[in-house]
Formats: C-alpha cells, sequence, structure tokens
C-alpha cells in the first residue's frame, strides 16, 4: 500500500470512529459520485437509513496546513463546484484530516487507549461563490471546526431541525 | 435475486409524485415536507420499527438519482424483493397493466417463434383497440372506421417489456389518479375512459371464455350474441384467435390484470383480474367471430342490381323493394323499405327492366338480407342507351 492510499484508509478508520461514537453509521453512497467519500447516518427499522443524513468528501494530509488557528486547504475546482451547490436534499460537507508526517506517528496505542493521531476538520462550502481558478481554490476551516463527536452530534442536530451542517 | 438499481439515468426519470403514489398504496404516511425539496415518509411496523423514506420532491435537486436509489434501498428491505421488481411497479404504478401470456409447451424456455411473434404483438393491439371501441359503443363487429376516442386513446397506450414465464406481454395503459373529497370519499363517479377501457376488456374477455363454454355445450350462437353489450365483438374474437393460432392447435393463453395504484378498483367490483383460454375454446370463438361479421349491419353498403319483388299494401305509403344485389361477390336478394317516392321510381324500373342504387345499411337475418337507412336511391338509365 502506498503512503496515499494509507492515508486514505486512515481517514475512512478516523471517521468510523468518530460516527460510531456519537451514535451514527456510516455507508458509502449507492450510485457513484466523485465528491462523496462517505455518509453519515441514523438508523431505522431493520438497519435502514433515515435522517438525518450528511455527506462528506474526505480528504487527508501530512502538510503542515494549521497556521494562525485556520486550516488552508487545496480542493480540486471539480470537487470545490461539487460541494458548494445548494440545492441538494443531503448537505454536503469537506472534512480535511491532518495526520503527522512520519507514518509511525499516526497512531499510539498503549494497554488503556488508542490514540489516533492528529485531528479531522470540516467545512460545508453551501452557498459559495462560483471561481475562476482552473485547478484548486484554497479552502480556509477554522481551527475551532474540529470533526469531533461533540460536533457531529451537534451538526447531526442542526440538521434534522431542517438546518445546514 | 436482489439487484439494486445504480444507474444514473434510470433513477433520473424515476417520478416523484408517481412515487407517493406508490407510498400511500403501501400504507406509508407522510410525515412532513420539505415544500419542493422533499418530503419525509414513515411506515410503523411491528417487528422491524419505523422505515423512514426521504423522499426528493424536485428533479432539480442536485442529488436526485442518490436519493431516489436510497428509497429503492429501504424499499427492498421492507418489501423483502428485488430493487428491479420494485422499480418496474414504480413506473406503472399509476397505470392499468396487462400482461397476456401464451402458453403452450414449446414456449417454456420464454422464446416464441417470430412468425407467431409479430403476430402476437400486432394482435394484441386489435385486441386493446376492440375494447376501446366497445367502451365507446357495443357492436357485434366494426367493420373499418372505428370511433375517434377508441383511436385517440390507443395511441395513449403502451408496451412494456416483456416477461419470462412462457412469453408475456405487458400492455401498459395509464389512467389519471382518482382524488378523494373532504370527506374521504372518491371524487369523481364517472370512470375516466381508459379505465373504462380496461375494464371492458377485462371483462368482455370472461364473456367470450363463457359464452365459448356455453356454445361448447349447446352448438348454438346466443351465448356470445348476448355477450355482444358487455362488450364481445367479432374484433375482439378475432384478436384472441389471432394471438393463440398455430397449425396444432396446442397453444393458449391468460390475461391477467393489475389495476392502477393510484385508482383503485371498488372492492366489490365484479370485474375480473384473470381469464385464462385453453386452445379447446378457440375454434369456438373463431366461428362466433365469423357469424358477427356476417351477421352485423354494414354501413354504407352499395346497392345495385335489379328489382325482382315489389310489394306493397297501399299506393299511397311505402313499400318493400327486393332488389337482386351482389353480397361478398354472390348474388343474394335484399330487401328494403322505400317511401312513396322511391317506390314508385323501383316499380317504374322494374317494368322498363332498369338498374337501381342505393346506400345503407346492410343487416342479414337468417338466410335473408334487408337494407336499412336507404340514402341515394336512383335508377340507373345507362341501360335505355
Amino acid at each position: 500500500m502506498d503512503e496515499n492510499q494509507q492515508k486514505e484508509q486512515f481517514s475512512n478508520a478516523y471517521i468510523r470512529a468518530i460516527a460510531a461514537t456519537a451514535g451514527y453509521s456510516v455507508y458509502k453512497p449507492e450510485v457513484d459520485d466523485d465528491s462523496v467519500d462517505w455518509g453519515v447516518t441514523a438508523r431505522g427499522g431493520n438497519g435502514t437509513y433515515k435522517s438525518p443524513k450528511v455527506e462528506m468528501q474526505l480528504k487527508c494530509t501530512s502538510k503542515d496546513i494549521l497556521k494562525n488557528g485556520v486550516l488552508s486547504f487545496p480542493l480540486k475546482i471539480k470537487n470545490y463546484d461539487d460541494l458548494r451547490p445548494d440545492n441538494y436534499q443531503v448537505p454536503r460537507i469537506l472534512v480535511v484530516v491532518l495526520v503527522p508526517g512520519n507514518v509511525s506517528d499516526w497512531l499510539l496505542q498503549t494497554p488503556t487507549s488508542l490514540a489516533l493521531h492528529r485531528c479531522g476538520y470540516w467545512v460545508s462550502l453551501n452557498g459559495k461563490d462560483q471561481v475562476s481558478n482552473t485547478s484548486t481554490v484554497t479552502i480556509t476551516i477554522p481551527e475551532s471546526q474540529m470533526f469531533s463527536v461533540m460536533e457531529l452530534s451537534k451538526m447531526m442536530d442542526r440538521i434534522r431541525q431542517g438546518g445546514q451542517p | 435475486m436482489r439487484a439494486s438499481v445504480r444507474d444514473i439515468s434510470i433513477l433520473k426519470a424515476l417520478k416523484p409524485l408517481e412515487l407517493v403514489a406508490y407510498l400511500r398504496s403501501t400504507k406509508w404516511e407522510k410525515e412532513c415536507e420539505k415544500s419542493g425539496v422533499s418530503s419525509t415518509w414513515i411506515l410503523n411496523t411491528e417487528k422491524e420499527g419505523e422505515y423512514e423514506i426521504a423522499l426528493p420532491m424536485s428533479h432539480s435537486l442536485r442529488d436526485f438519482p442518490q436519493r431516489m436509489a436510497d428509497a429503492l434501498a429501504v424499499l427492498e428491505v421492507v418489501e423483502q424483493r428485488s430493487q428491479l421488481d420494485i422499480l418496474h411497479d414504480l413506473t406503472i404504478s399509476s397505470a392499468d397493466v396487462i400482461r397476456v401470456g401464451l402458453t403452450d409447451s414449446d414456449l417454456a424456455d420464454g422464446s416464441v417463434p417470430i412468425e407467431d411473434g409479430a403476430q402476437f404483438f400486432l394482435k394484441a393491439k386489435d385486441m386493446m383497440l376492440a375494447a376501446a371501441c366497445a367502451a365507446t359503443e357495443t357492436k357485434a363487429y366494426y367493420p373499418s372506421r372505428k370511433p375517434s376516442q377508441a383511436t385517440d386513446y390507443l395511441r395513449k397506450v403502451r408496451l412494456g417489456q416483456t416477461e419470462h414465464g412462457s412469453f408475456v406481454l405487458t400492455i401498459i395503459s395509464r389512467v389519471d389518479p382518482a382524488l378523494q373529497g373532504s370527506n374521504g370519499q372518491i371524487f369523481e363517479t364517472d370512470e375516466p375512459f381508459e379505465r373504462k377501457v380496461t375494464h371492458t376488456l377485462a371483462s368482455s374477455l370472461a364473456l367470450v371464455l363463457s359464452a365459448a363454454d356455453k356454445a361448447a355445450s349447446t352448438a348454438e350462437i346466443e351465448s356470445f350474441e348476448d355477450a355482444v353489450k358487455g362488450g364481445v365483438s367479432a374484433n375482439l374474437c378475432d384478436a384472441i384467435v389471432g394471438m393463440v393460432d398455430t397449425s396444432d392447435c396446442t397453444r393458449g393463453m391468460s390475461v391477467n390484470f393489475s389495476w392502477s395504484r393510484t385508482r383503485p378498483i371498488d372492492k366489490d367490483s365484479t370485474v375480473p383480474n384473470h381469464i385464462t383460454f385453453s386452445p379447446d375454446v378457440i375454434p369456438f370463438i373463431k366461428e362466433a367471430s365469423r357469424y358477427f361479421k356476417n351477421h352485423s349491419p354494414r354501413e354504407g353498403f352499395e346497392l345495385q342490381g335489379p328489382v325482382v319483388k315489389l310489394q306493397r299494401d297501399n299506393s299511397e305509403l311505402s313499400g318493400k323493394v327486393t332488389v337482386f344485389g351482389i353480397v361478398d361477390e354472390q348474388p343474394r336478394k335484399i330487401t328494403f323499405v322505400a317511401d312513396k317516392e322511391d317506390y314508385d321510381q323501383a316499380a317504374k324500373a322494374h317494368t322498363n327492366g332498369e338498374i337501381v342504387r342505393c346506400l345503407g345499411e346492410l343487416e342479414r337475418e337468417g338466410r335473408t338480407y334487408r337494407l336499412e337507412n336507404i340514402r341515394n336511391f336512383s335508377v340507373d338509365d345507362d341501360d335505355s342507351e
């Protein structure tokens, strides 16, 4: 497995861990979509999915993109254009997971804990303007928008009430 | 087989209101609605708990196909059947569907000889047209010109994919959904024409079958004659015969009706859902068709020939004129009632050995022919040249 695949798998595990702890399931979209890696959902009868739901594009980087309380992530224009429209029935977010440069530092396990390093952050691009960039758009995410159990729970509550993530 | 539908074009083609109708008809209840975006439907089951479908209500939603796929995935679990089957039912939830299946050991592998197949499709169309004609006005025979309401209807009828199980043709007849008044009663009392046609077809096929059974035991045509007012015609009989006719007479046919979910039929309705024709009834149906054609009035029949008999009690009134004319390339005596003026002319033509012409509806009564509704009476004086 090359390091990019490792990052992808590691960030998948991160999302699963957060969602499971918050009491939600994750799913892969039934229909191919370049800009949705995971959906997070509540479960209904017989394990079927039910609202609230949120769908996400998941990115993972070991670059040092967190400066002065803000992450600056270069997102491909195609993904940007797929995430910013405001006419999705299920809202979409971007999640960026930061990992240390050294793979051996990603995970720390002791007999009493399992720690994943470092952290994921989320942002909604809903309603953002079209840009003239041709390859990437730099997305800024405040450090406060951690993709944590508590943040995910609050986000799902907002969506349940008909609001945005 | 469990197969998921992931084809975006198929998912995009689904119609939200048809899904709504489907959910309503399968006991789902609407919980809430985000106008123009989505509506949330709930199904409570005792065993498995609560199911939810958040249905996209507008094709302009960018994730419309994904959300439809979600809905199908839930229905698959709820109904314990393949998404393909559910999809099929969804696309026809607001239509009456008629499945016509041929039964013959020869067709067990689901294929049909190409010549028979072509004939089958063609005659299925004739069957729909015969039912549409009967829904307009019942007659024993519709010779050439069909009521425009019937031909208009036929343009809207569609063929679905054929299905397995010998060889099964699906005919889709869309029908507008029924609406309820505030008291929960169905709004209209009169059925739309599309539904009249499918009902007429179902009941007239059942009548053909029972008439054929009766004719087999009595060797009389009466049962078929009685069935005309129920929608049976020579055209319907021809269509049935045409669908199953093979040289070895081993083929039968079954016709199944499933009624639109959005216009459910009355619980007390006596309209049959399933009619099966075994190969042995086919010859009776064939004969009934021949009889109907021979005995049905022929509109716009042009009679010409010499006058061979005149009969009138009072010279001031109309009288009966018999002309020696040609019917189906055979010389026949045809009688009609002529008014005083026409009668006088006919008498003169008789004396002078002249040919008379007129138009009317030709009817057969036993071995004699009658012309009704006489018009354009004239005497041909070509012979006097």
